[in-house]
């Protein structure tokens, strides 16, 4: 091997010009998604943006999961046995950890939705596009930040009302219940201005905002307000109810006449995360309630439902609705008795949104669709603000039209109501016809049965729900606020009691 | 310029290579051409005798004809003959002495003495781009004995060099195939990115595990900002450069090493059987008032699993090594090469983990006249079956009642045994973790490099340096359909195949000035670098396989899926250029000062923030050379004292953080059937971010005595960061999906003492030797992005004046002996602060004094950061006998016992420690509450069952330990033992033992665990401890 002088210097000479500086080596554009810049262009850009916040009602600290804990089991109709005893507690207002997970998810699951709305609100109305799709699209964003808000303020209260998109120097102040009630209505009257009556398939409509609306106009006793809301959703002529009661709850028939709002679910995919392709838009429910052998169990019915629910149809029988709702003794688990699976025959389960009529088992992809709002409950609400506004009498036929549902067939009611009579049948049939559909923990509230110490020893009665000795007026009607960000955000206050 | 074709396809030269080399290779005006070959000249037989100081005669020795490939080694007395030219010169070298030249001048006996050399000092340290006398050098680095290091095998480089050091904190656990965790001289960063930058010959990585350990020559840790501001924006975690081995000129040698061993898992919980833990959970079911499931009322009739013995097993530890290396000198050129290769093996002492790495190296070089080109490069090929969940806290979780396999559950079919109405628990089965679902992980990684050197005069170089880090991997993870917790979903079976590619490309262009005026020594450097990195990967997962047969994956590939499928992908591509400056100066290596510059561009930053600068300066005085001093002191042989300022940076955050983008699978089913594509902004983007930057000051000295057999050095050092890119919790309100954005906002400092001491001693047939460590940390943050912001991270919060990390639970205060002290346990204002209390319930303090316990009442604890750490290893030699040991530990760290939370809590189903004996009436513990179910019959036994359980400072433990490291005994067969086999030149065997023993009050299996969680390094969720492994080994050399 001979080098020489004009080898090496051809060498690095070559090695020199070939390689020149490259003037954009530091540009690196993200080549896995579209830059934020470049977004918000379109209509299609618009409309998938709402899409988004729609997708947003499937976490599971929104309807995937965690709120039928906080619906459901915490209320008097249901409650937990569950091994893991931290999730049991927090149903029986017990919980020391104020990050506990099924409570926390909840906070952040919700606000991912309001964050998606105040990005559609901030950005929509910039796009050229079609005027009314345009219109329609912020009034479905007014819509879902009204759920979700009105989740929050529900669950906790004094939450921070954040109503721009947000940044990473982003803080909000922290509202009451009255200030944050306020923004769902704002947000809903907004959305009932701008819904069409009628919206592709899984969309809000104009009767979704009106009937969340008139819900939180009963949450405010504001009857009147409530009630022509009402008016305006039975006389649009749009709704009827199913003649199967049963079509509530299963895969089939979904987003019929009867519903009002409908969280869809799917059991297409069945990967585990959200938010990526192929994630699973399937409902978690069903395994979380499920009995035991079949789901977690770590929500159960209560057995005095199957009391509650006696009433005889016009042939006799027994409420048909009962067995829709609860699993109990000797019916059949999944295809197999309670001997069985090993089942104490004393143990009432959950039926409703359970996927037994069409498999034996359960997991998180079940694709029955949650019925946030159904005419049946829209119907007795009706009723409810009839009654409450002095017209008892105006309240009998809303009633017996849900008795009267071709499949439920409960003998209907005659004679006459005083108020408080009416009231308390009102309570009972919105037991039958709702119960473990996540409106008891409102009704509890709007009914004040939460607020004296009387109604209470009545709720947490052994044969009841003793869940609730310890139940704290002043404190237990909310969740404490996530420590996460009571840490992150100093100028956060504590619910009361905590 | 030429416009460059993008990644991938171009040649690593064209792409990295850059602007430099032009101006300067055109600037040689030297002939390089070596002069022609000198005639042949007679040979003659030399023989003669190498010896040492004492006159005996020392083995080994390579004698060799210089220039040529033509040597010898001395026997076992030192003698040696070959055949040399009458005017050749002969290099005469053993590792340990100092080298020597002898021309033969026509003679046939050549006898001669070597000198013991004067390691410590002698060394040369690779110090960035530059390499320094160790006695010369100004910054805080330590040279790591690799030699030691190596007496003691381990899998992973790291893992031999804890406790060997000053200022690197290494934490391990028994999981085959996992890296220790390692930071230098505390947490420099709160982001998570506090490893250091490695440097093996000349390549940066971040990847180590898969180096093989026998091939390393010399490791040096970087710690000052005087050694590592010259890696700019990598170096505030400190730098450790490995330089792998090379031939040696001479007879090419062949070596042989081999080892295989046992390991075991130290110790383990010591836990109730099924009567036991039935005795104690009918406590905590009568003090709530409840019904006893079935295995709590009649343990007899249920299986008595001793699931840690289950999941455990003896696991094997075995490696091979073949090494081939040589090389020749001439007046003309020299060469050398080395071929090395390796195959580790190891069967995990947890079911169903193993870890193997087959590697081979191939390291050469060339010098040819002036110019100098060196290559190295080594194959990986790493394979490794992981451990699924958490199996050590599952073990400890499962109910002793529940057996580890049940034939008759339906319908699910695996045939494990879980939780049940009678035994109930949502604990996971952990032989059914480990074995109805297979993870492994398949890596092929190069990492390579090639240096060109040109002396263009005496006095100057040019450099070029090449590195490339080449990855291929595959993760599968497959898992068969069925049951292993109670009422779990029962999903379909799943394949999930997860491939990619990592690339890094490095280029970098140095031209290096050294010269002596006189009594000045003047090095300096300037130089240009680019970086690039490209990773990119594809993950499939298919449902449902038709073959569902236990233990069979022979099915188990994408397209046998018969269900839903997802699919992903990313690219990440990243870049950096730099300019860099050193400058090195002595005067009569007396007064010693250097200095030092980068300026980095990176594109993990906006434009406007691309750019940083880094620099340091240091100053030495010998003072042992200063006449006065020798004449004064004669005693001490050395003495420097030394100090250095400097900032290094950080911008190890991942690539794109600055851009908010559109997540474009936000999807929706709006008929309830069919998804709808959504797209949304759901992660915040780290907008505005900027390089981290620390800032280290370093005094040291150094001191030799005895000539030094006795040498010590100390130095104290504090480094603060400023704007430390931080990425705190957000308020959960901001509605972010993705992970927490970065800010610049933090400010964190760590200072500490290192000391080391060492002495070695030659007397005879007698060798004895013993060197102590000693290092001391303090971290405490400085600032948050706002007032009052903190950090909160489980059972640790992270805020200004405390340590990262720091512990922050409310305090546990032993507990209530009677109702009185119930009754009389009040704040200020009169009010009963626990009221739903009995006797035998735990009490906490109220900090607040607000009359109830919550978060409220939460106070800072101690960190888990050791305050000391320390290492103390001694060896001693007699004839062919050695005998070395280390002895390691820290001191001052508290950890968070996550498996005695579990476990201690009674109102929850797990199983119990054997000797947890909670309160009663007859045993009035005064640290253990009363046994008590959740869910009681009345709201105070719920509210006090609640309460007992808190995750409270009663789980915070002492972590302070001393390890017995190793102990290794070796013996090297003296030449005459095996003398009719010619073709051996050295034979040793050798036996180790690891973790013999440790010595802690933590009341875990090991108190030196990994926890991945940055903000939760402290808590110890039942890791993987630490193996006890014995060892026989041989070590043969051709």
């Amino acid at each position: 091997m001979q080098f020489h002088k004009r080898t090496v210097v051809a060498l690095f000479g070559a090695l020199a010009l070939s390689t020149s500086c490259q003037k954009d080596l530091l540009d690196k554009v993200n080549p896995n998604q579209p830059t934020v810049e470049n977004f918000w262009k379109t209509a299609s850009d618009a409309q998938a943006g709402v899409a988004a916040a729609y997708s947003a009602l499937q976490f599971p600290g929104t309807y995937a999961r965690w709120v039928h804990f906080a619906n459901d089991i915490r209320s008097d109709e249901g409650y937990s046995l569950s091994p893991w005893t931290d999730l049991a507690n927090s149903t029986r207002f017990v919980q020391l950890d104020y990050d506990l997970e099924p409570v926390r998810v909840m906070w952040e699951d919700h606000y991912r939705g309001v964050y998606r709305c105040n990005q559609i609100l901030a950005n929509v109305p910039t796009i050229q596009m079609d005027a009314t799709l345009q219109k329609t699209l912020l009034a479905e964003a007014h819509f879902l930040r009204g759920v979700y808000y009105f989740n929050l303020v529900t669950y906790f209260g004094n939450v921070p009302l954040i109503l721009d998109p947000s940044t990473v120097r982003s803080t909000a102040p922290q509202g009451t219940i009255a200030t944050g009630m306020a923004q769902v209505v704002s947000d809903l009257q907004a959305a009932i201005a701008d819904l069409p009556v009628s919206n592709s398939v899984g969309h809000a409509t104009k009767g979704s905002a009106q009937g969340l609306l008139g819900r939180v106009y009963m949450q405010q006793h504001k009857w009147s307000d409530a009630s022509a809301l009402f008016t305006a959703i039975i006389s649009s002529g749009k709704y009827a109810l199913v003649a199967n009661y049963l079509d509530n709850f299963t895969i089939a028939n979904e987003n019929n006449s009867e519903s009002v709002f409908e969280v869809q679910f799917s059991s297409v995919n069945q990967g585990g995360v959200q938010d990526v392709a192929g994630a699973s838009e399937g409902f978690e429910r069903a395994q979380f309630f499920g009995p035991p052998g079949i789901g977690w169990t770590d929500g159960r019915a209560r057995p005095w439902l199957l009391d509650e629910m006696s009433d005889k149809t016009t042939t006799g029988d027994v409420d048909p609705r009962r067995d829709i709702t609860v699993f109990h003794y000797p019916m059949l688990l999944f295809g197999q008795t309670y001997e069985a699976r090993k089942v104490p025959t004393t143990d009432t389960f959950w039926h409703k949104y359970e996927d037994d009529r069409i498999q034996n088992f359960e997991n998180y992809f079940s694709g029955i669709n949650f019925r946030l709002i159904r005419y049946a409950d829209i119907l007795l609400m009706q009723a409810e603000a009839q009654n409450e506004l002095g017209n008892t009498a105006a309240a009998l036929p809303l009633i017996n039209q849900v008795r009267s549902r071709p499949s439920v067939n409960i003998t209907p009611l005659t004679g006459s109501f005083s108020q408080a009579q009416m009231r308390t049948q009102i309570m009972h049939e919105r037991v039958c016809e709702l119960a473990g559909e996540g409106t008891r923990w409102l009704d509890l509230n709007r009914w004040g049965l939460l607020s004296t110490q009387a109604s209470l020893d009545v709720l947490k009665a052994p044969n009841h729900d003793p869940d609730f000795i310890n139940f704290v007026i002043g404190k237990s009607e909310l969740y404490p606020i996530t420590r996460t960000d009571l840490t992150a955000d100093p100028n956060l206050k504590q619910n009361p009691g905590y | 310029m030429n416009k460059l074709l993008p990644l991938p396809g171009r040649s690593l030269v064209q792409v990295l290579a850059c602007c430099l080399p032009l101006a300067v290779a055109t600037a040689a005006p030297v002939a390089i051409a070596p002069t022609p070959s000198t005639n042949a000249q007679p040979v003659a037989p030399v023989t003669g005798r190498i010896t040492d100081a004492k006159g005996e005669g020392i083995p080994g020795v390579t004698v060799l004809v210089k220039g040529t490939s033509r040597g010898v080694t001395t026997d076992v007395n030192g003698n040696f003959s070959l055949d040399a030219p009458e005017g050749a010169i002969l290099v005469i070298s053993s590792i340990g002495y100092a080298s020597q030249e002898v021309p033969v001048s026509g003679r046939t006996s050549i006898n001669l003495t070597l000198n013991a050399s004067d390691q410590k000092l002698d060394e040369v340290v690779v110090l960035g781009y530059v390499s320094q006398d160790r006695q010369n050098l100004t910054s805080a680095v330590s040279n790591v004995d690799i030699g030691g290091a190596k007496k003691a095998p381990a899998a992973t480089i790291t893992e031999a060099i804890q406790g060997r050091t000053t200022g690197v904190q290494i934490n391990n656990s028994g999981n085959p195939g996992q890296n220790p965790s390692i930071t230098i001289r505390g947490l420099g960063s709160i982001n998570g990115g506090s490893a250091p930058l490695y440097v093996v010959d000349g390549l940066w990585t971040d990847n180590i595990r898969d180096l093989n350990p026998t091939d390393i020559e010399a490791l040096t840790v970087l710690k000052d900002a005087s050694s590592t501001s010259i890696y700019g924006s990598r170096g505030a975690n400190g730098v450790i450069i490995i330089t792998t081995k090379r031939g040696k000129a001479g007879k090419p040698t062949i070596g042989v090493n081999a080892y295989a061993g046992v390991q075991n898992t130290v110790s383990r919980w010591k836990l109730t059987n099924a009567a036991q833990w039935a005795a104690i959970e009918q406590q905590a079911y009568t003090n709530a008032g409840l019904p006893f499931p079935g295995s709590v009322a009649n343990p007899q009739n249920y299986p008595d699993t001793d699931w840690q013995s289950e999941i455990l097993r003896t696991g094997t530890v075995q490696d091979y090594n073949l090494n081939l290396s040589g090389g020749s000198t001439g007046d003309k050129y020299s060469t050398n090469f080395l071929i090395s290769g390796d195959a580790f093996k190891q069967k995990g002492a947890l079911l169903n983990t193993d870890f193997t790495r087959y590697t081979l190296r191939l390291n050469s070089g060339l010098t040819y006249g002036r110019l100098k080109i060196n290559e190295s490069v080594q194959l990986a090929h790493a394979f490794t079956t992981l451990a699924n969940g958490q199996p050590f806290q599952d073990a400890v979780r499962l109910l002793p009642t529940i057996p580890v396999y049940d034939p008759s559950e339906t319908p699910y079919t695996a045939g494990y045994g879980y939780g049940s109405p009678a035994a109930n628990t949502f604990g996971t089965n952990p032989v059914g973790s480990q074995t109805i679902e297979t993870r492994t992980q398949y890596n092929n990684r190069i990492q390579g490099s090639v240096t060109a050197e040109y002396s263009i005069f005496d006095f100057l170089t040019y450099r070029l340096n090449l590195g490339v880090e080449s990855l291929d991997y595959t993760d599968r993870d497959a898992r068969r359909f069925g049951r292993i917790s109670q009422n779990a979903p029962t999903d379909p079976s799943f394949l999930t195949e997860n491939r990619g590619d990592n690339t890094f490309l490095l280029a970098e262009n140095i031209l290096n000035f050294n010269k002596h005026f006189g009594d000045h020594g003047v090095n300096v450097l300037v130089g240009y670098s680019e970086q690039r990195g490209k990773n990119t990967n594809a993950s499939a997962t298919a449902r449902s396989f038709v073959d569902n047969s236990p233990g069979s994956q022979n099915g188990y590939v994408i397209t046998a899926g018969t269900g839903t499928t997802s699919v992903s992908g990313t690219i990440a591509e990243y870049s950096k250029r730099s300019y860099f400056s050193q400058l090195v100066y002595d005067y009569r290596s007396r007064y010693l000062i250097t200095g030092s510059f980068r300026r980095d561009y990176s594109s993990r930053f906006a434009p406007e923030n691309r750019a940083g600068n880094f620099g340091a300066g240091s100053v030495g005085w010998r003072i042992s050379e200063e006449e006065f001093f020798k004449n004064a002191v004669p005693a001490i042989s050395n003495l420097k004292a030394r100090a250095s300022y400097g900032v290094n940076g950080n911008d190890n955050l991942g690539e794109y953080a600055y851009q908010g983008v559109i997540n474009q699978n936000v999807n929706y089913p709006f008929n309830g059937v069919d998804v709808n594509n959504g797209q949304i902004q759901t992660a915040l983007p780290s907008t505005g971010i900027k390089w981290e930057s620390r800032y280290t000051t370093d005094f040291g000295v150094d001191l030799g005595l005895l000539d030094n057999r006795l040498t010590f050095s100390a130095d104290y050092y504090t480094s603060t960061t400023k704007n430390a890119l931080v990425n705190p919790t957000l308020p959960a309100y901001l509605g972010n999906s993705g992970g927490n954005p970065f800010t610049n906002v933090g400010s964190l400092r760590n200072k500490g003492w290192e000391f080391q001491v060492a002495y070695q001693q030659n007397r005879g047939d007698f060798t004895y030797g013993a060197s102590a460590n000693l290092s001391s940390v303090k971290n405490v943050v400085l600032q948050l992005a706002q007032e009052g912001q903190v950090i909160g991270s489980g059972a640790t919060q992270t805020a200004v004046g405390h340590p990262v990390g720091a512990f922050y639970l409310i305090q546990y205060d032993g507990v209530f002996q009677s109702q009185t002290e119930v009754d009389s346990y009040k704040n200020a204002a009169g009010k009963i602060i626990q009221p739903y209390a009995s006797a035998g319930d735990a009490r906490y303090v109220d900090v607040n004094g607000d009359g109830q316990i919550n978060d409220d009442d939460r106070v800072y604890s101690d960190t888990d950061i050791p305050k000391v750490q320390f290492g103390f290893s001694a060896n001693a030699g007699y004839k062919g006998f050695d005998l070395s040991f280390l002895v390691q530990g820290s001191a001052g760290s508290q950890v968070f016992n996550v498996a005695r939370s579990t476990m201690d809590r009674t109102d929850d189903p797990s199983n119990f420690r054997a000797d947890f004996q909670p309160w009663t009436p007859d045993n009035r513990s005064t640290t253990t509450p009363r046994a008590l179910q959740s869910g009681g019959a009345t709201g105070n036994l719920q509210a006090a069952a609640a309460s007992n359980a808190r995750g409270s400072s009663r789980f915070l433990e002492n972590g302070s330990y001393a390890r017995m490291k190793n102990i290794s005994l070796g013996y090297t067969i003296p030449k005459s033992v095996f003398n009719n086999l010619k073709s051996i030149s050295s034979l040793r065997v050798y036996v180790t033992g690891q973790n013999l023993f440790t010595v802690t009050g933590y009341s875990g299996p090991d108190p030196e665990f990994v926890n991945g969680n940055f903000f939760q390094r402290g808590v110890d969720y039942n890791a993987f401890p630490n193996l006890r492994t014995f060892i026989g080994g041989v070590q043969v050399g051709f």
